[in-house]
């Protein structure tokens, strides 16, 4: 615990605040987000911050109250607080029926209707997305998803990509996760959903979630545990490395006797500046290392001195790994 | 202390929040608006709405911890 009134920790807390401030403020930029890890990477940070977290979602249970309604209401009448020129009172009445009927419309909106959002990411950027219900999620690269919030369930659906889910617990409505012909079901949990070139991966890392898949027995997945539609069957759940399964979520990629064509795969999900495997004889040599993503250079660097390969910049931007010319 | 009073202080907590930064923590929370909602909403600059709203957060945190 933080001594309440050691200066550190109030600056902490200050410092969470101004963090959870501005990581609302979407999107939020790779950089802003990298800053962001860099702070929270020390532990009392990372507490400061997830009392922020737990203050804001603790709040949530007060949406019904008469006086925060009533507040909230006041709040959100003071719209536009420039002063306007006057006006006749006929105008103002008119204005004010308008007003008024927006706000109805605005209200019955917000309560009644469940509106899908999507969220995007580009090449290279993550962005942090506080959902409705309290619940988190942390996007990838690519990525593309769709939120819907409704009385009887919260649903997911992640067209392409990878994000990390920490879902807030609400027992009433199961948080769904759809990823191509996979469903993913959590009550309150901590886990990645991953769609890229069409095979789903999953993996836990708190909590529990059932896997479906049409014509297939359900899958209860335990935490430390990844499950793949790509293996066979029988092979579908493996134990999973959290440290690598979740390298993204701090800008990083740990690989561990990958197979170089998959390592490739995996740097050039940040980049716009491909690495080109020239060298295709060597696709299946296994690499190990942790990179930093969105900086090919680093990567090549590792893996020229590695595999005693070169590498060089083509002109259309992309990297070419090749074979090392004999001297 | 019982959940339920911690609850209770919490909401009062709020409550007592200077106006300003009240209206955009509620906003934010009970509205589900985004900074750039409130900001084109309450005429105000992203950069204020950040503000207030991590004032909000800063006030709240320490209110709770008494």
């Amino acid at each position: 615990m933080m001594d309440d009134h050691d200066p550190t920790a109030e600056r902490r807390r200050a410092q969470a605040s101004q963090w959870f401030a501005r990581l609302k403020s979407l999107p939020v930029s790779r950089g802003t987000l990298e800053d962001f890890f860099d702070w929270r990477r020390d532990p009392a940070n990372a507490e400061a911050f997830a009392e922020a977290e737990s203050l804001w979602h603790d709040a949530g249970r007060h949406g019904d109250s008469p006086a925060i309604l009533r507040l909230t209401a006041e709040a959100y009448a003071r719209a536009g607080a420039t002063p306007r020129p006057r006006r006749s009172m006929r105008s103002l009445l008119a204005m004010g029926a308008g007003v008024l009927f927006a706000m109805l419309v605005a209200s019955w909106w917000i309560f009644h209707v469940d509106r899908p959002q999507q969220f995007a990411t580009l090449t290279g950027e993550q962005r942090a997305v506080a959902l409705s219900d309290g619940s988190q999620v942390r996007l990838d690269t690519q990525t593309r998803l769709n939120t819907q919030m409704k009385d009887d369930a919260r649903q997911i659906r992640l067209d392409q990509g990878q994000a990390m889910f920490e879902v807030a617990h609400d027992r009433a409505r199961p948080f769904r996760v759809k990823a191509g012909d996979v469903e993913v079901e959590a009550t309150g949990t901590k886990f990645d959903v991953r769609f890229v070139d069409g095979v789903t991966r999953v993996s836990l890392f708190e909590g529990g979630v059932d896997i479906r898949e049409a014509g297939r027995d359900v899958i209860h997945l335990s935490p430390g545990e990844m499950w793949s539609s790509k293996a066979t069957h029988a092979a579908r759940v493996s134990s999973l490395d959290v440290r690598r399964a979740s390298a993204w979520t701090q800008g990083r990629l740990i690989f561990e006797a990958t197979p170089l064509s998959e390592a490739i795969f995996e740097i050039n999900r940040y980049t716009q500046n491909k690495v080109v495997l020239g060298a295709t004889t060597r696709a299946r040599e296994p690499i190990s290392g942790s990179f930093k993503t969105g900086d090919p250079s680093g990567f090549l660097k590792a893996v020229a001195a590695l595999l005693s390969l070169d590498f060089e910049r083509q002109e259309n931007g992309t990297f070419l790994l090749r074979d090392r010319r004999p001297s | 202390m019982q959940e339920q009073e911690a609850d209770q202080l919490l909401e009062q907590i709020i409550v007592d929040l200077p106006q300003n930064l009240r209206d955009v923590f509620l906003l934010s929370r009970f509205r589900r608006m985004t900074n750039h909602d409130i900001a084109e909403h309450l005429g105000i600059s992203v950069k204020t709405v950040e503000w207030r709203m991590s004032k909000a957060m800063e006030h709240c945190m320490t209110k709770l911890r008494g």
